[in-house]
């Protein structure tokens, strides 16, 4: 049970006065207000296609520096287990996709 | 001798067991596109994550409460409810992510498909949750994740660019445009998220109780969380740091979770390779067991219903029914779905819905001298609990417009 000869008792019992009645319309006002900047930024990055074709083709980049710098390593033998075989395999899926995602955009940004 | 054992291993588990799969993924994005320039981020989480479990370990030592008790108690059952549903959501997600996260480790040594390593791995946290004692859960996996220690040592390897050069490329990575500018500000809040996951402090309260800790393990749970975290930290800051010194001077930009790994084979090869897989993989299964028990302490804890691993299955069939379905739903949406990373970004994204109101109820708890009497929340307790309620709050405000603003980190 509590100490309630303690210091603290004598300066009372909750020491956090809490309007608990307001935290409802509190955190309501935090989900509109995240509402209203979400459709802000979703009209916001429309106009960004350039910014995304350069994000696309810096992922894509990516993938094939890290494809180059797994074969490095193979020819070493510093992968573990099939890490060289299924690594390639991830890289491919993402490369298939992120080139499908970078046509349509880079279709939507000249028509 | 005893406590001193129980100290060593309680600190070794909460340092093993730091980083899950959220981290492994915006830590190393973080490194690899703007340097060390997060790394505060990083820092401020872990002061949040330290304030915030010593708090929870602290109210279940001396009264018994856990964070959704303290949810009911302090918010009621409107709002209450509200942080209950929106963190077995999110709790959900995230389960679905470290699922993923394991299958796609074990297919990096194994190169079974995919759907094979999600079910194995789904058998493996049941068989985990159902057989082990709550004491070996708690420690085995963490133990096991002390092997991501090969991160930190790395540090020391194979970098192109000194600490020197490297602070001074954190510094011009600054974002100087507004796209720019958003996509650190996500990265910022993925870090500050990840470091402070809702069934963290919802996981962490709860052991307290399966320990049967009372007011005298209090100096135990503040070297565990104070000495555990802190050290855990240092190996999540170790993956950003490698990704800047390691992976930039090679041109990638980490979009899979392989080239974490990469970041111990470049220095060591294959024994560092094994090793980085190793501690990853029970660190993200440490992970899994966490989010699926934590949904089953988090509903029975609100609705008073009885909970833990100490009891038969028979006296706690909620608590059991829940984690049991957490794990399938978790695994069912993973086949469908079978993305893991970016189920985990937006596992971290929309986990800061769930963190201001879990985090505030036990802050309001701790700081109550009826429940807490003696060891109700102190003078510094009380500053840095108010100083996070506030950058948990607007963090949640922003985490979703950030997502959609940068397309998940997509904008360049």
């Amino acid at each position: 049970m509590p100490d309630s000869s303690s210091k603290a008792a004598r300066l009372g019992h909750d020491r956090i006065p809490f309007p608990r009645r307001y935290l409802g319309v509190a955190t309501s006002a935090f989900v509109v207000l995240a509402i209203i900047l979400s459709v802000i930024a979703f009209f916001g990055q429309q106009g960004l296609d350039d910014r995304k074709v350069r994000g696309g083709q810096r992922v894509l980049d990516s993938l094939r520096a890290e494809r180059q710098v797994l074969e490095e390593q193979q020819k070493k033998n510093a992968l573990p287990g099939a890490f060289f075989e299924a690594e390639t395999d991830h890289i491919k899926d993402e490369e298939q996709q992120q080139t499908e995602e970078l046509k349509q955009l880079q279709q939507a940004s000249n028509g | 001798m005893d406590k001193m054992f129980d100290l060593a291993l309680g600190i070794v588990s909460a340092m093993g067991g730091f980083v899950d799969i959220g981290e492994l993924i915006f830590l190393t994005q973080a490194g690899a596109k703007f340097y060390l320039s997060l790394l505060l981020v990083a820092i401020v989480g872990t002061v949040g994550i330290i304030v915030y479990g010593e708090m929870a370990g602290r109210l279940a030592a001396v009264s018994g409460y856990t964070a959704f008790k303290a949810v009911r108690l302090k918010l009621g059952k409107g709002v209450g409810g509200v942080a209950l549903v929106s963190f077995v959501l999110v709790t959900l997600v995230t389960c679905t992510a470290e699922l993923g996260g394991m299958a796609l480790i074990m297919q990096l040594v194994t190169n079974w498909p995919f759907w094979l390593c999600a079910i194995i791995a789904a058998i493996l946290v049941c068989a985990i949750v159902a057989i082990f004692p709550f004491s070996l859960i708690e420690n085995v996996l963490g133990f096991f994740g002390l092997a991501m220690l090969v991160f930190l040592v790395a540090i020391f390897f194979d970098n192109r660019d000194s600490l020197m050069g490297l602070l001074e490329k954190s510094g011009s990575s600054l974002p100087m445009d507004g796209p720019r500018l958003l996509l650190y500000a996500y990265f910022a809040v993925g870090i500050l998220t990840s470091s402070m996951m809702p069934y963290e402090l919802a996981f962490y309260a709860s052991g307290a109780i399966e320990d049967e800790w009372t007011s005298k393990e209090l100096m135990i749970n503040r070297l565990i969380v104070g000495i555990g975290f802190s050290f855990g930290f240092f190996v999540a800051a170790a993956l950003l740091v490698n990704a800047a010194s390691k992976l930039i001077p090679r041109g990638i930009d980490p979009q899979l979770i392989g080239a974490s790994a990469l970041e111990s084979i470049l220095p060591f090869g294959w024994w560092g390779g094994a090793l980085a897989l190793f501690g990853m993989f029970f660190a993200v299964t440490g992970a899994a067991v966490e989010t699926s028990m934590s949904v089953g302490y988090a509903v029975c804890q609100f609705f008073d219903r009885p909970w833990g691993k100490s009891k038969p299955p028979a006296e706690a069939p909620l608590f059991n029914g829940l984690w049991l379905g957490t794990v399938v739903v978790g695994l069912i949406a993973v086949l469908i779905y079978q993305q893991p990373l970016q189920i985990a970004e937006l596992a971290v994204v929309f986990s800061v819905l769930a963190l201001p109101l879990a985090y505030l109820a036990v802050f309001l708890a701790a700081s109550d001298h009826r429940i807490m009497g003696m060891h109700m929340n102190g003078k510094a307790a009380r500053i840095f609990g108010v100083i996070f309620i506030a950058i948990l709050t607007i963090t949640a405000t922003a985490a979703i417009p950030l997502l959609i603003a940068t397309g998940a980190g997509q904008i360049w």
